[in-house]
C-alpha cells in the first residue's frame, strides 16, 4: 500500500524530540492540529509574576472538565500558578508535586499519540520534555450486560468499546502478573490501540510470534473493528467459518487464556478475539462448565443436532419427497401430499422462497429499531407465513421445516458459525433438490473435507474430533460431551505441552502452591 | 505448537483403510461374487481373507523408519527400471479401482436411487468429492476418515445384525445343495469347484488391496506404540462384515437368489422392517452409507494416481537434468503441477469410466487388468515400504463438470403430488393375459379442508366433481379378451401381454406417474397361479423393481373373498392399511399369506 498518509518530512517531525521552546511548540501544534476544532490548543502563564509559559493540547470531549479543581490537570495548574517561576521548572522535571498519573513524554509523535488517545499533554518553556496527564478518556459505554451471548449461570458483565477497561475486565479474573498485556497499534490513520493479552508460560511463544507477525504484515488506512483483523490475519481467509472466536464476555475471555490462548482487544471493539479457535470451542457456551456435566453434556448434543438441522433439513427434506418418498410412512406421505396439492412451485422453489423470505426477516428484524424491530415476527410468522399457506403458495410443512431449520441455526451459540453454515444450506438444498440422498452424501462429505481443511494458528479446526487425543483432550473429555469437573485436569492443545496440567487434588498434608496452584 | 507437519497418524490411516474397505466388502465383492456357488465363495473368501491378512503381516513387518522413499528403494534395490515399473502398475491398478468405483457409484445410485438421471451425470458427483478428497491430501483424507470410518461401521454393522435376525438356517444349507425348483436356478444343483474358488480367493484378496498402499502411507505416518494392532483390528472389522454379509446373504435369500441378485445387501435393506422406528424403507439409508465410503475410496485412487504420476514425472526430469535423487529421497520438485495431474487423472478416469457403458464391461476390465494383474504383480514388489516425502498439493477447483450436470440435468425430481401411490395389487391372468389392479388410497377430509375440484387431496376429486369430469374415462369397461378393466379413483385395472405390457397401460390411464414403492399387499390370484410363465414373467419384474419392498404381503389363497372393491369398501381409504391387519389379526388368512421374499426365494 502506498504511503500516501505522511511525507517522509512530517515522518521526521513526529521523531523529532520535544524542543524546549514553547513558540515552536504552538507553532507545530497549530500547524498538526489545523481546522481541529475539537482539539484544544490553550496557551498560558503560570508562576508568580505570570512569567513561565506553558501550552495544554487535548481532546475537548476526552477532556472535558480538565480545569476543574478536582481533577489531576486542574490540581497540577493551581499548583503552579502559585508557585514562584524558578520552581516550577524544579516541580515538574522532579515531579515534586507527587502527582503519580503523569508519564513523560519525548518526542513529538508520542506526544500528538498521547494526545489522540484521549489525554491531556501538558509543555512547559524551557523543558524538552512534555507531561502526559491521564485523563477519563473518550467517551464511550461503560461496562454492560453481555446481550448477544446469555448464559443461565455466570457473570452478566460484558467488554465495552474502551480496551483499557477490557483489559481491566480480565485482569480482574486473572490476578497474576503473568498474565501479559502488549500493546500495539494498526491502522495508519487510525492508531488503533489493539491489546494481546496471554498468559505467560501457557501460550506458546511461537503463537504469539505468529500473531504480532501477521498483525504488521499489512498497512491499513483504520481498523474501526477486530472483524477487519479477523479477516486480514486468518488462515484461510476464503473460507466462510470463523478461524477465531469473538466473545463479548470477560469470564469466557479469561478462561480463554487459562487454557493458554491469546485474547486480541481492540479499541472501539466491545468483544474480543480468542485465538487459536477450533469448531468444537466455538460451540461451547461459557455456562458450559459452570454447570453440571449430565446438563452441559446434553446441551452440546442438542447444539451439534442444531448444526445438522441448519446445515441439512431443508435439503434432506427436499430428497426424501422428490426422490426417495418410499422412507416415509405412508399415511404421512399421502397426508403430505394432499398438503402440497395445488402448490404451483416445484419443492426447491418453495424452499428457496422460504428461506429467503426468512433471511428478509431476520435482517428487517435486526435493522429495525425496538419496538418495531419486534413486530417483525409477528409479521413474518402470523401474515406472510399464514397467509401464504392458506393461498396456497406453500405447503405448511416447508413452514414447519423452516421453522425447525432457523432454530437449528439460533441454537448455535456463535453467530459467525451460524452464518457460515447458514450460507453453505443454499448449497445443499440445490445438491439435494438435484441429486436427492446422492446430493445429502455428497454435500456432507464437500463440508467435512473443507473442514478438514482448515486450521487456525495451526490447529487444526476439527480437534478434538479428528488429530486430538494426544494432548489429553479427547472427543469424550470435552467435546461433544464433557466430563465431569473433577476429570478435568489438562488443558487443551492450545497451552504449552509442559504446561497441560491445570488441577490436582492436594494432598492433606501438603501446602497450597502459590498463584492458585497451577503449574 | 501443533505440528504443521501434514503428517498422519496412526489412527487416521487405521481409519482411512477401514473406510476405504467398508464400502467393498458390503457391495461391491459380493456384486462381483455373484455366479457362484455358495460353498466355492465361502470356501475361497476365508482363504482369501487369510492371503490377505498375510500380505499385511508381511508389509507390516518389513515396515522400517528409514527416510527413504519407496521408489528410491526399488531403484536401489532393483533398478530403475524395476522401479518404474513398480509405479506404471501402480498407476494402472489406482486408475482401475478409481474407473470401477465411479461406474459403481453411478450404477447404484442410478438404479436405487434416483432412476431420473443417466449414469454418466450420477458419477460426476463421486469425481467431484473424489477430487476435493485428492486436493485436501492425506492429512484431509485421514482426517474426514477419521471422523466418518467407525461411525459407518458401526451403524452398518447394526444394521446387518439386525438384519441377521432373519437368516435361516436352512437357506444356509442351500449353498452347499440348492433346491431344484427355485427361481431363476437351472434345476441342477451347483457344483464346486476349484476355478471358482480360486476365483474367490482372488477377488477377496484384491478387495484389501489398499493393503499395497500401506509402503506409500507409512513414511508420512506416526508409528506409535501398537500402531500394527490398529491396522489389523481394521482388517479383522472388514474380514467380519464380509462374512457377515455373505451369511446375511446366503441365510435369506438361498443361493440361487444370490446367485441372480446384483447387489444383495441392497435388496436385502429394501424388506428389512425395523419395528417402532418411524422410517419404512432402509435401502435408501444403507446405499447412502455405503456411498459415503466409495466416495473415500475414489478419492483415494485419484490421490494415489496424482501422487505416482508426479513421483515417474519428477524421476524423469532429474534423469534429463542429471540430477541424482539423494538418499533422503529428495523429491522436491513433486509439488509442482499437482492440480494439473490430478484434474487430468480425476477426467481419465471418468471418460473411461463413461466410456465403458456397461457394469459388464467395467467388471471385465477390472478383473483382468486389476485383479489378475495388478496385485499380484505389486504384492511381489511390496516387500519393504519406503518414506516419500510430502509435497505441497497445488489448489486447483474443479467446477466446470458439476455446472455442466447441473445444467445438464435440469431438475429431474418429481414432486409428491405429480405421484400417485398404490397401496394394493392384484395380479391375475385370464385368457393368456395379465390382468394388473391398482387400490388407490383416499385421503379424508380434515379441518375443513375439502379433496376435491381443484384436484387437492392426493388427486382424489369430489363425487360431484368426477362425475362430470370422468365420463370420457375408462371406467368399467372391457377389453377384447372380455377383461374388465376399471379406472376410477379408488381402483384402476388394466391388462396387457405381459407385465411390462399391463405396467404400462397402468400408467397410460394415470395423469400422475404411478409409483409402486408404497404397495403392502398383493393379492395373488388362482388364475396366475395357473398360468406359470406369466407368474415367473411377474415375479422376476417384482424382484428387479427397487421400489417394491421385498417384505410386502402376497395374499395366495382365498383371495376370492378379496377383490379391490370389496377391499376398498372396507378399508376407509387405506387399502394396504386394512390387509395388513386382516393378515396380523386374521389367523386364517395367515395361512394363505406369505411375503414376497418368501415367494422369490423358497
Amino acid at each position: 500500500m502506498e504511503k500516501e498518509m505522511e511525507e517522509p518530512g512530517q515522518t521526521r517531525e513526529m521523531e523529532e524530540p520535544v524542543p524546549g521552546q514553547i513558540e515552536r511548540v504552538e507553532e507545530f501544534l497549530q500547524r498538526r492540529c489545523a481546522d481541529c476544532d475539537d482539539i484544544i490548543v490553550r496557551d498560558m502563564e503560570l508562576g508568580q509574576g505570570r512569567r513561565v509559559k506553558c501550552l495544554v493540547v487535548y481532546v475537548e470531549a476526552a477532556a472535558a472538565n480538565m480545569m476543574l479543581e478536582d481533577s489531576v490537570i486542574g490540581k497540577l495548574l493551581n499548583h503552579l500558578w502559585e508557585m514562584d517561576g524558578k520552581e516550577i521548572h524544579r516541580a515538574v522535571t522532579d515531579n515534586g508535586l507527587g502527582i503519580s498519573d503523569v508519564k513523560e513524554l519525548e518526542t513529538l509523535g508520542e506526544c500528538m499519540a498521547a494526545m489522540l488517545a484521549g489525554n491531556v499533554v501538558f509543555f512547559l518553556d524551557g523543558y524538552d520534555r512534555a507531561l502526559k496527564i491521564s485523563s477519563k478518556g473518550y467517551p464511550g459505554m461503560g461496562v454492560t450486560k453481555a446481550d448477544s451471548e446469555k448464559v443461565l449461570r455466570g457473570s452478566r458483565e460484558a467488554f465495552c468499546e474502551a480496551v483499557k477497561v477490557n483489559t481491566a475486565l480480565v485482569r480482574k479474573r486473572i490476578r497474576t502478573t503473568k498474565l501479559k498485556c502488549e500493546e500495539l497499534f494498526l491502522g495508519e490513520r487510525s492508531n488503533t490501540l489493539v491489546s494481546l493479552v496471554y498468559m505467560e508460560g501457557l501460550a506458546y511463544p511461537s503463537l504469539l510470534e505468529e500473531i504480532k507477525s501477521r498483525l504488521s504484515a499489512f498497512e491499513i488506512d483504520g481498523i474501526l473493528d477486530s472483524g477487519v483483523i479477523e479477516q486480514l490475519t486468518a488462515d484461510n481467509w476464503y473460507s466462510p467459518f470463523p478461524q477465531f472466536q469473538t466473545t463479548e464476555r470477560p469470564d469466557r475471555a479469561a478462561a480463554a487464556v487459562l487454557e493458554g490462548r491469546i485474547l486480541l482487544l481492540c479499541d472501539n471493539t466491545p468483544a474480543a478475539l480468542l485465538l487459536p479457535t477450533t469448531m468444537n470451542s466455538l460451540l461451547q457456551t461459557g455456562d458450559d462448565y459452570y454447570g453440571h456435566f449430565e446438563i452441559a453434556s446434553l446441551l452440546r448434543c442438542i447444539r451439534y443436532l442444531a448444526i445438522a438441522l441448519a446445515f441439512s433439513l431443508p435439503g434432506l427434506y427436499l430428497a426424501v419427497t422428490n426422490f426417495h418418498p418410499q422412507i416415509l410412512p405412508t399415511n404421512l406421505l399421502l397426508s403430505m401430499a394432499d398438503a402440497r396439492g395445488g402448490v404451483p412451485f416445484p419443492g426447491i422453489v418453495e424452499v428457496l422462497l422460504m428461506e429467503i423470505s426468512f433471511e428478509l426477516m431476520r435482517e428487517a428484524g435486526l435493522r429495525m429499531p425496538g419496538p418495531i424491530g419486534n413486530m417483525i415476527g409477528i409479521v413474518g410468522g402470523l401474515i406472510i407465513g399464514q397467509a401464504a399457506v392458506t393461498a396456497n403458495l406453500i405447503s405448511p410443512m416447508i413452514v414447519i421445516i423452516d421453522a425447525l431449520t432457523a432454530l437449528g441455526s439460533f441454537s448455535i451459540p456463535n453467530e459467525e458459525l451460524s452464518e457460515a453454515f447458514r450460507l453453505l444450506k443454499y448449497g445443499m438444498i440445490f445438491l439435494c433438490g438435484f441429486f436427492g440422498i446422492y446430493g445429502f452424501v455428497a454435500g456432507w462429505l464437500l463440508l467435512l473435507i473443507h473442514l478438514s481443511g482448515l486450521r487456525s494458528f495451526g490447529i487444526p479446526y476439527l480437534m478434538p474430533f479428528a488429530a486430538g487425543g494426544r494432548d489429553g483432550i479427547s472427543r469424550w473429555t470435552d467435546g461433544i460431551f464433557r466430563a465431569p469437573m473433577r476429570r478435568m485436569n489438562r488443558r487443551p492443545v492450545y497451552a504449552v505441552r509442559e504446561n497441560r496440567r491445570r488441577m490436582r487434588w492436594v494432598e492433606a498434608d501438603t501446602q497450597d502452591k502459590p498463584d492458585g496452584g497451577a503449574e | 505448537m501443533f505440528s504443521n507437519n501434514r503428517r498422519i497418524s496412526d489412527r487416521q490411516l487405521q481409519a482411512l483403510l477401514l473406510a476405504d474397505w467398508i464400502g467393498k466388502m458390503v457391495l461391491l465383492l459380493p456384486g462381483l461374487a455373484g455366479g457362484y456357488s455358495g460353498l466355492d465363495l465361502f470356501t475361497g473368501t476365508v482363504l482369501g481373507l487369510l492371503l490377505a491378512a498375510g500380505g499385511l503381516l508381511l508389509i507390516l513387518r518389513g515396515a522400517w523408519s528409514a527416510p527413504v522413499d519407496y521408489y528410491t528403494y526399488v531403484k536401489k534395490q532393483e533398478g530403475r527400471a524395476a522401479a518404474g515399473i513398480l509405479y506404471l502398475v501402480y498407476s494402472v491398478y489406482f486408475l482401475a479401482q478409481t474407473v470401477l468405483l465411479l461406474f459403481l457409484c453411478g450404477e447404484i445410485a442410478s438404479v436405487y436411487l434416483l432412476p431420473e438421471y443417466t449414469r454418466p451425470v450420477l458419477m460426476v458427483l463421486p469425481l467431484v468429492v473424489g477430487y476435493f478428497l485428492a486436493r485436501g491430501g492425506l492429512e484431509i483424507r485421514g482426517r474426514v476418515s477419521e471422523m466418518l470410518a467407525w461411525v459407518l461401521a458401526a451403524v452398518l454393522l447394526a444394521m446387518l445384525l439386525l438384519a441377521a435376525v432373519q437368516i435361516e438356517p436352512a437357506r444356509l444349507w442351500e449353498a452347499v445343495q440348492p433346491a431344484e425348483n427355485s427361481l431363476g436356478g437351472t434345476g441342477q444343483p451347483l457344483r464346486m469347484d476349484l476355478s471358482g474358488i480360486f476365483w474367490c480367493v482372488a477377488l477377496t484378496a484384491s478387495g484389501f488391496g489398499s493393503i499395497l498402499t500401506i509402503p506409500l502411507v507409512l513414511p508420512e505416518t506416526e508409528q506409535r506404540k501398537g500402531w500394527k494392532k490398529k491396522l489389523y483390528l481394521a482388517f479383522c472389522m472388514a474380514g467380519i462384515f464380509l462374512l457377515l454379509v455373505y451369511l446375511c446373504g446366503y441365510g435369506i435369500f438361498g443361493a440361487a437368489g444370490m446367485k441372480r441378485l446384483s447387489w444383495p445387501m441392497i435388496t436385502l435393506m429394501t424388506s428389512i422392517d425395523f419395528h417402532g422406528i418411524f422410517f419404512q424403507r432402509w435401502d435408501v439409508f444403507l446405499t447412502a452409507l455405503l456411498l459415503v465410503s466409495l466416495f473415500l475410496s475414489t478419492g483415494n485412487g485419484i490421490y494415489y494416481m496424482e501422487r505416482i504420476v508426479l513421483t515417474l514425472r519428477e524421476q524423469q526430469r532429474n534423469r534429463k537434468r542429471g540430477r541424482q535423487t539423494t538418499e533422503a529421497g529428495d523429491l522436491t520438485g513433486v509439488n509442482s503441477g499437482g492440480g494439473s495431474v490430478r484434474i487430468g487423472c480425476a477426467v481419465l478416469a471418468y471418460l473411461l469410466a463413461w466410456g465403458a457403458g456397461s457394469w459388464e464391461r467395467v467388471r471385465f476390465f477390472y478383473e483382468r487388468v486389476a485383479i489378475w494383474f495388478c496385485v499380484p504383480v505389486l504384492a511381489l514388489f511390496v516387500l519393504l515400504v519406503k518414506r516419500k516425502r510430502r509435497t505441497k498439493a497445488v489448489a486447483g477447483v474443479l467446477a466446470l463438470l458439476t455446472v455442466a450436470a447441473f445444467l445438464l440435468t435440469g431438475c429431474g425430481a418429481r414432486e409428491l403430488e405429480s405421484r400417485r401411490f398404490p397401496l394394493v395389487l392384484e395380479l391375475d391372468a385370464k385368457k393368456g393375459e395379465l390382468i394388473l389392479g391398482c387400490a388407490w388410497p383416499t385421503v379424508k377430509e380434515n379441518g375443513g379442508k375439502q379433496s376435491q375440484e381443484d384436484g387437492m387431496g392426493g388427486g382424489e376429486k369430489s363425487p360431484e366433481a368426477q362425475a362430470g369430469s370422468e365420463q370420457d374415462a375408462a371406467s368399467e369397461n372391457t377389453d377384447k379378451q372380455g377383461v374388465e378393466l376399471v379406472n376410477d379413483e379408488r381402483i384402476t385395472r388394466a391388462a396387457g401381454a405381459g407385465m411390462a405390457e399391463a405396467v404400462k397401460n397402468v400408467q397410460s390411464l394415470q395423469d400422475r406417474y404411478v409409483d409402486y414403492s408404497q404397495v403392502k399387499a398383493i393379492l395373488w390370484r388362482s388364475g396366475l397361479k395357473e398360468n406359470p410363465q406369466l407368474e415367473r414373467e411377474v415375479l422376476l419384474w417384482l424382484e428387479e423393481n427397487p421400489a417394491i419392498s421385498g417384505n410386502i404381503l402376497v395374499f395366495r389363497g382365498k383371495t376370492q373373498d378379496l377383490s379391490l372393491e370389496i377391499i376398498q369398501e372396507h378399508a376407509q381409504g387405506q387399502p394396504g392399511d386394512y390387509l395388513e391387519n386382516l393378515y396380523r389379526n386374521n389367523e386364517e388368512f395367515q395361512n394363505y399369506t406369505c411375503t414376497l421374499n418368501d415367494l422369490l426365494y423358497p
